[in-house]
């Protein structure tokens, strides 16, 4: 997967338009984009989404709520049973990793589903997720892929965004350790300047991420040709 | 009576007058005569008496001189687009004198036209007959029936075409004349509104009784070239403070698309064309205004420059796209009907490459060979395709007027392939339909459809198919396409008319291809 676009998941016409763009994947996100009082809607729409519209020629990517807010395992629970392809496990450490792939066991044999067949793609945000990614990645064999989430990685570490020199460390260590697992590592979303998105997909590229997160349609014919 | 498309009306409508029945997009070809014109001759200067001069001192002065009256049509050009003045003010002036059921002969209207609402209400204007609408509040009062007579809908080749067979006479033509001297000469790319060419006005200045220069800057004799409307076509003189604002010339569809999807439909539209083989030396381009439809062009040219490739022409309403390539040595001439921005402007004023042609040299069937005629490539918007192809770019899916013809008949019959890029679902409808709401262009002169979700060929272009059967583009058939886009959106209801007819829809040749019904 060399690109995987970030869509809101709670708007429709969106959902409809999303396999237009040529990203690999989708990230149906439930968390950030969509508003408290319409999680509840949001979720049930995605889910009827993924059952009604035709996604086989991307891969179908959840972001479903923070584990350890409510809603997380409601997204899972309602949603699963859509077989998206994968579930985004946001702020990944071990246990979280581990916590949805219980819920993923439990939705895939109440619905009759493989077991194991929906993976899990931990989200690295924060400075502790960059030193243990190995064991994020060890915590389920359902693991495959990593995202790397600069912007909290940097806000954990107190930090400031400026020329990507401060990633290059969380950037090699989530690449060497994904490739060591043989699993696809996904780079962070870029936010800058729209002439700066090759620059900054190359340098992903350079330290071994295989893949980099779309943040709009726009970026994705960039981001593909850079991984390609 | 129905015409050969299946699309029913009165042999005779009010208003309108006795109706010829579209027969087929290349069954009305043949000899023609054009009518004459009244001409007033001008003694020299030395036998003018004071005050008989071309130039008016104000539009009450103009008006007596012509002798203007109830019942006439004023021939209007719209190059001023969405900033012209020239219309609003001459309006303006007739309803204050008390004229009523006049006749608005104009190639364009736009939302600064709005002011004309109220002359349509107070009886002022009966008549509207234009080759360009955008949507707005003149389309919807057209819509809504509040003109007495129907409006007509003419391509840029049918009105000049319409005006030289006698089918519409101009009484008094007003050219809204960026530059002008007192004697009459017209430069349109010079001076503060200043617009590019004239083109769509020049029927007017052969044919019409009257011919008006309306100036926002009169220079001593003779105004600097490339003059192009000359002294001998023009009766009046009519110096005003401002004829428009250049800033609105550039307005609603001129700009390329951001959108990553009309990119990607752009894309492949270029593809195709690379893939048919139309993309070689010696060939020629148009493309329509919608931002998908001037994307093609970018990716044309970018194909174009990867092979080595140098076109004859690019042809139509012109964008810095096009001149661009022709400042890149990509096209070796221009043929513009209408600058639309203001690079195209200059270009028009400086590079003897880009040139001027009349709407009658663009499109007019009737003509000993219309520049369409020679065009290999042409892009197109629509906003309704149906199964046969056909095409409606004058009504939305709820019946309201949003668009006329502009050149997209005259240039889907000369070209070579004509190709509709669109999204297949526009708002919450598929734009592939069982019949468009309004026939504008017949499907027999559409031969590709490209959409975000698959291409569909015409199949009496089986020429086009067989080239294209071992293709890797998403070729499929345009019922698929329908009944994709269907199974997202669901079917529409169909929408109610009235029986009142409140537009004609010629086709280039004059007869009439489809009316708009009020909806209900």
């Amino acid at each position: 997967m060399k690109s995987l676009m970030i869509v809101n998941a709670n708007n429709p016409k969106i959902l409809l338009d999303a396999v237009l763009y040529g990203a690999d994947g989708i990230l149906f996100d439930l968390a950030e984009s969509v508003p408290d009082t319409e999680k509840d809607a949001a979720r049930l729409l995605l889910a009827e989404a993924l059952n009604f519209l035709d996604y086989s020629s991307v891969e179908a990517v959840v972001r479903p709520n923070r584990p350890g807010e409510k809603d997380f395992e409601l997204d899972l629970l309602a949603v699963g049973p859509a077989k998206p392809c994968n579930f985004i496990v946001p702020a990944a450490t071990p246990e979280y990793v581990a916590q949805a792939a219980a819920l993923l066991d439990r939705v895939e044999s109440e619905n009759n589903l493989p077991a194991g067949a929906i993976r899990l793609i931990p989200s690295i945000d924060s400075a502790a997720g960059v030193e243990n990614v190995a064991a994020v990645i060890a915590a389920s064999p359902r693991v495959n892929a990593v995202i790397f989430d600069a912007k909290n990685f940097l806000a954990d570490l107190g930090a400031e965004a400026s020329g990507g020199e401060q990633l290059v460390y969380a950037r090699s260590k989530i690449a060497v350790a994904c490739h060591v697992a043989g699993i696809a590592s996904l780079d962070t979303p870029y936010a800058g300047k729209p002439d700066g998105l090759t620059a900054d997909a190359e340098a992903a590229k350079a330290l071994g991420f295989t893949g980099k997160v779309a943040s709009d349609g726009k970026q994705v014919k960039i981001i593909n040709s850079v991984f390609a | 009576m129905k015409n050969v498309l299946g699309r029913e009306f009165p042999e005779y409508i009010e208003g309108y007058g006795q109706v010829k029945p579209f027969i087929g997009a290349y069954n009305s070809y043949g000899d023609r005569t054009t009518v004459g014109a009244k001409r007033r001759s001008v003694k020299p200067a030395r036998q003018t008496p004071p005050g008989e001069e071309k130039l008016c001192q104000s539009i009450e002065e103009l008006f007596d001189r012509i002798g203007v009256k109830d019942g006439m049509t004023f021939g209007f050009h719209h190059h001023l687009r969405n900033g012209d003045h020239v219309l609003n003010l001459v309006m303006k002036a007739a309803a204050e004198r008390g004229l009523k059921d006049l006749h608005v002969a104009a190639t364009g209207i736009f939302g600064c036209h709005a002011p004309l609402v109220d002359y349509i209400k107070s009886g002022v204007i009966t008549q509207i007959s234009c080759s360009y609408i955008s949507p707005g509040p003149v389309a919807k009062a057209i819509t809504s029936g509040l003109l007495q007579k129907p409006a007509i809908f003419r391509s840029h080749g049918g009105r000049p075409r319409a005006i030289e067979s006698g089918d519409m006479h101009i009484d008094v033509a007003f050219a809204a004349s960026p530059t002008c001297d007192p004697y009459g000469n017209i430069n349109g790319t010079h001076g503060k509104s200043a617009c590019g060419v004239l083109s769509y006005i020049f029927p007017d200045t052969e044919y019409a009784d009257y011919v008006v220069a309306v100036t926002d800057n009169l220079v001593a004799y003779p105004a600097p070239p490339p003059i192009q409307i000359t002294q001998d076509k023009v009766d009046f003189i009519l110096v005003v403070d401002s004829i428009g604002d250049p800033a609105g010339i550039a307005s609603g569809t001129t700009r390329v698309t951001t959108d990553p999807i009309g990119l990607r439909i752009a894309e492949s539209a270029a593809a195709l064309l690379d893939e048919a083989g139309y993309i070689k030396d010696g060939m020629s381009l148009q493309t329509g205004a919608g931002g998908a439809s001037l994307a093609v062009a970018a990716f044309v040219r970018e194909r174009m420059l990867a092979g080595g490739v140098v076109g004859a022409f690019g042809a139509g309403g012109i964008t810095s796209y096009f001149v661009q390539m022709l400042k890149e040595g990509l096209l070796r001439a221009l043929f513009d009907v209408q600058c639309f921005d203001l690079d195209s402007v200059k270009s028009a004023g400086e590079n003897p490459a880009h040139m001027l042609m009349s709407g009658s040299l663009y499109g007019n069937p009737h003509s000993r060979g219309a520049v369409v005629n020679n065009l290999d490539i042409m892009i197109l918007g629509a906003t309704e395709v149906d199964l046969d192809f056909n095409v409606n770019v004058v009504t939305g899916s709820d019946g309201v007027i949003m668009g006329a013809s502009g050149g997209h008949n005259d240039c889907s019959a000369g070209s070579k392939i004509a190709i509709v890029v669109s999204n297949l679902l526009k708002g919450r409808l598929c734009m592939v339909r069982d019949r468009v709401t309004t026939v504008t262009s017949p499907g027999e002169t559409i031969d590709v459809l490209v959409t975000d979700r698959g291409i569909a060929i015409n199949p009496l272009r089986t020429d086009l198919l067989e080239k294209l059967k071992d293709s890797n583009l998403p070729i499929t058939d345009i019922k698929s396409l329908k009944e994709f886009g269907e199974n997202l959106t669901g079917k529409p209801e169909a929408v109610e008319f009235t029986d009142k007819i409140v537009a004609v829809v010629e086709y280039r040749d004059g007869t009439v291809i489809d009316v708009v019904r009020q909806p209900k």
